[in-house]
């Protein structure tokens, strides 16, 4: 990569430049590719997870069966910790949900032109993950089939009405403004790829859904200008929101009085941890697909190495809000500040806070070194590791700030109950489940996109 | 492409404008001075609000080559000159807040050993709050800065002469450390040099804070300038609408950062209503200061925002600099309300505030051009700077 003296400064660039698609391809072998992996049977491996995700989702369903009828007392929590695991699995699922948006959305204001190559599949991902932490909330309620109570509309239940005062109201518009948002951004950008399958594919049932689905897409000129418009003001509005979710999640925290919740960081930190944690799963689903799919020349390693670093600068912002968070609680003399980041660090839930800290300080320095961000398998080892401290995050700050209560007769400890496990697992079923779909029968890289940086290395003013 | 410009030396301020120049400077030294006997205490409030404002701009110069070198970022190269020489008044910075050090008596309560001794929460502080730690970590920060500053940008030079790719390269692996201690630098500073003016109240996200002030009055000075040298054509062709318009649309996602930042820590202490947290804004909402605190939002966010919501307003120089002298307005306001509140329960505003800002923006331009007719005016052997005349938005 390094070039020594004088050179020519187009072939400079192409020294620094990568292509973003690798193989020479044509713009027909890329849609062959793309649309390829829908027109074949699914492979064994492919029916291999998609059972695994449908046992876990059966058991999570069970779980779920089982905790409506009988009640949340199944749950682990009791009248000091009140909150734990799913809201825990809440935060964790919204956090996933992240990255798919602020790939379509934000890197697409950037002009990022990696993005193209996983966007759809980060776009859906988002999609799947906010309905997993959907069901958590919902599943709270106890009574989950009044969860409409939660949408402010006329009605005759007296003075029952939304607490707009409460940051778990505004969590209801919030996310389920993300959720639709999400959903049309992905579809509308579905849409050229939809009419290219309706206009390959034979089978007249799978026509006339695709031609139903593609919305009459011609193809011409016309027609792709108003979808470029389109495209860029949905990307403009879903930009807000991807900040906007997590910033109101972190509100169901920070708005209250509680040591270890209430701290003004806590939005921007939500965020870039959101970032961080999305980030990990999409290299963790991408390098499945890559390798399960054979879209290795799609999905290369300029883009993994683009994505570690992005993590690098989220886990730094996550870091030094856990450094500022602790510097802070003493630095303010509170007592219970204090108290809580020594119980954190040293109490019962120790071990939790240690994995979190280790996780999440350190595995990100891994990918300061250029071996390890292009060796494949590490990457996917670590973003695993990333997943779950992700997760032990999110239950150290809640769990360990409300087993300790300001009247230590109140004082508690939690354990997740076989039915709280079992939901968990469940979720990570409905994710999986709808994510095999997903790549089974939806073009999972956006042709129409990916065809625009065919030949990206040589398109910038240099020689081609 | 031909060089349609000349890229060696050229001197860009007039003798004259350079007179005017130091003539505000003289204006603000001798403001400076005088005040120390009448007012010291307004003074030392003025020279650090200069001072940070000053270190920022320089600061913010090189955080913007920094960023652009990590991303592996093309368009930018043929705008890069400013931001460099932009960092020239970092140094500068220094030198005010040294000053502040010195001064460190009248602006800050926990210099003073017996106020420490007698209150509790500062008594546990000590350790952290004292003038000694406090002048070590402000050269620990200037050091860091300037020193891994100073190496991109030579790299940035010497490939002016040589055009080796590799200066690129190494500039990459520099900005990244640049990028990664001196943010935490950054956010340490502000706790430092502004937090602890009311050494009782906290906030963590302060430095954040801080930093999206940092960054829009950078923006803001760079377009004023970069609008400036164009239209003396300094870069002849080579700056087009195109550039304008990133940097427009950075000015209008940063101001509309700064907006968000500022909600959550007002929101979030107004709403939980912790009276240590509380304290700060309840200074802040009496009399004038509440107007002041109206027209902060207004400087920084929504004018700039309702200005910079439409393409054209991005591309056009002038709507540009109107937007950005809002932005520098409020980066000012906006210093003010943190700095002035600790020590005045009225403002203060007259002869000393305005003579003491023009005398530092003075010195800021006259170091800033001097710097930029030093070298190129734009990189012209950066391996992307085809890339960066080629941009089309």
């Amino acid at each position: 990569m390094l070039v020594k003296g004088k050179k020519n400064m187009a072939e400079n660039i192409i020294t620094i430049r990568e292509n973003l698609v690798g193989g020479n391809k044509t713009l027909s072998k890329v849609t062959d590719d793309v649309l390829g992996v829908m027109e074949r049977k699914p492979t064994k491996l492919w029916w291999f997870g998609f059972i695994i995700a449908l046992t876990a989702l059966g058991t999570g369903f069970i779980a779920v069966v089982y905790q409506v009828r009988t009640g949340i007392g199944t749950w682990g929590l009791n009248k000091t910790v009140g909150w734990a695991f799913d809201i825990t699995n809440f935060v964790f699922w919204v956090g996933i949900g992240h990255a798919g948006t602020l790939i379509s959305a934000i890197l697409f204001l950037f002009r990022q032109k990696w993005r193209t190559s996983i966007n759809r599949s980060a776009e859906a991902m988002t999609i799947f993950a906010v309905m997993c932490a959907g069901i958590f909330p919902l599943i709270h309620m106890g009574r989950p089939w009044l969860a409409h109570w939660a949408l402010p509309y006329p009605n005759f239940r007296g003075p029952l009405w939304v607490n707009f005062r409460s940051p778990l109201a505004w969590d209801v518009f919030a996310i389920s403004t993300y959720l639709i948002i999400s959903a049309v951004f992905w579809y509308i950008g579905m849409i050229p790829d939809l009419a290219t399958v309706r206009d390959r594919v034979t089978n007249k049932f799978k026509k006339f859904i695709f031609n139903f689905l593609s919305l009459g897409w011609d193809g011409s000129s016309r027609t792709w200008h108003r979808y470029e418009t389109v495209y860029g003001l949905l990307a403009g509005l879903a930009t807000p929101l991807v900040v906007s979710v997590h910033t109101i999640v972190s509100f169901d925290f920070a708005t209250s009085s509680i040591p270890g919740w209430h701290t003004t960081t806590f939005p921007p930190y939500f965020v870039s941890g959101a970032v961080f944690s999305g980030f990990a799963m999409v290299l963790t689903l991408m390098l499945i697909a890559r390798k399960t799919l054979k879209l290795e020349d799609y999905i290369t390693r300029k883009h993994v190495d683009n994505m570690t670093k992005v993590i690098i600068l989220t886990g730094g912002i996550v870091t030094l809000s856990y450094a500022t968070e602790f510097f802070m609680a003493w630095y303010s003399g509170n007592g219970y500040e204090q108290f809580v980041f020594i119980n954190r660090a040293l109490g019962p839930f120790a071990w939790a806070y240690w994995i979190m800290l280790s996780i999440n300080l350190i595995v990100p320095q891994f990918f300061w070194f250029k071996k390890l961000r292009r060796n494949l398998i590490i990457v996917f080892i670590l973003s695993l590791f990333i997943n779950v401290g992700m997760w032990f995050e999110r239950f150290v700050i809640i769990v360990t700030s409300l087993h300790r209560d300001f009247l230590p007769s109140s004082w508690a400890m939690y354990k997740p109950s076989i039915i709280e496990i079992g939901t968990l697992v469940g979720s990570f079923g409905l994710f999986f489940t709808l994510f095999l779909l997903f790549i089974r029968f939806m073009p999972m890289i956006s042709i129409g996109e990916i065809k625009s940086v065919l030949h990206y290395k040589g398109s910038h003013g240099g020689k081609k | 492409m031909d060089l349609n410009v000349n890229l060696d030396k050229k001197p860009v301020l007039s003798e004259n404008v350079e007179k005017w120049l130091m003539g505000f400077i003289f204006v603000g030294l001798v403001i400076l001075v005088g005040g120390l006997f009448l007012t010291p205490e307004r003074i030392w409030s003025n020279i650090l609000l200069n001072g940070i404002f000053l270190t920022a701009l320089g600061f913010c110069g090189i955080m913007f080559v920094a960023i652009h070198y990590v991303a592996n970022s093309g368009w930018d190269v043929v705008i890069r000159r400013v931001p460099e020489a932009m960092f020239k008044i970092l140094p500068f910075g220094f030198a005010f807040m040294i000053a502040i050090a010195i001064g460190v008596g009248y602006l800050y309560e926990w210099s003073h050993p017996e106020v420490m001794q007698n209150d509790l929460l500062l008594k546990g502080k000590i350790a952290w709050l004292n003038p000694t730690a406090f002048s070590i970590r402000m050269v620990l920060y200037f050091v860091f800065w300037i020193i891994v500053g100073k190496k991109i940008i030579s790299h940035s030079l010497k490939q002016d002469k040589t055009g080796d790719v590799r200066h690129s390269v190494l500039n990459q692996r520099w900005s990244a450390f640049f990028l990664y201690i001196g943010g935490i630098f950054f956010v340490g500073s502000s706790f430092d040099w502004i937090m602890s003016l009311e050494p009782h109240w906290f906030s963590t996200i302060f430095g954040m804070y801080n930093f999206s002030g940092m960054f829009t009055s950078g923006l803001a000075v760079m377009i004023i300038l970069l609008v400036y040298l164009r239209k003396r054509g300094i870069f002849g062709k080579f700056l087009k609408d195109d550039h304008l318009f990133e940097l427009g649309r950075y000015l209008f996602a940063f101001t509309t950062f700064w907006g968000y930042i500022w909600f959550c820590q007002h929101m979030l202490i107004w709403y939980a209503n912790i009276p240590e947290e509380t304290v700060y804004y309840i200074k802040r909402n009496i009399g004038v200061y509440t107007s002041l605190m109206v027209l902060n939002v207004c400087l920084n966010w929504v004018f700039p925002f309702v200005i910079l919501l439409f393409k054209k307003t991005k591309r056009d120089g002038k709507f540009l600099v109107i937007a950005s002298l809002f932005v520098i307005a409020g980066r000012w306001t906006d210093l003010y309300l943190m700095i002035f509140p600790s020590k005045y329960k009225t403002p203060v505003f007259g002869v000393i505030e305005i003579g003491m800002f023009l005398g530092a923006i003075a010195l800021f331009l006259l170091i800033f051009f001097k710097a930029f007719s030093k070298s190129a005016p734009i990189p012209k052997k950066d391996p992307f700077l085809e890339e960066s005349k080629a941009l089309h938005t």
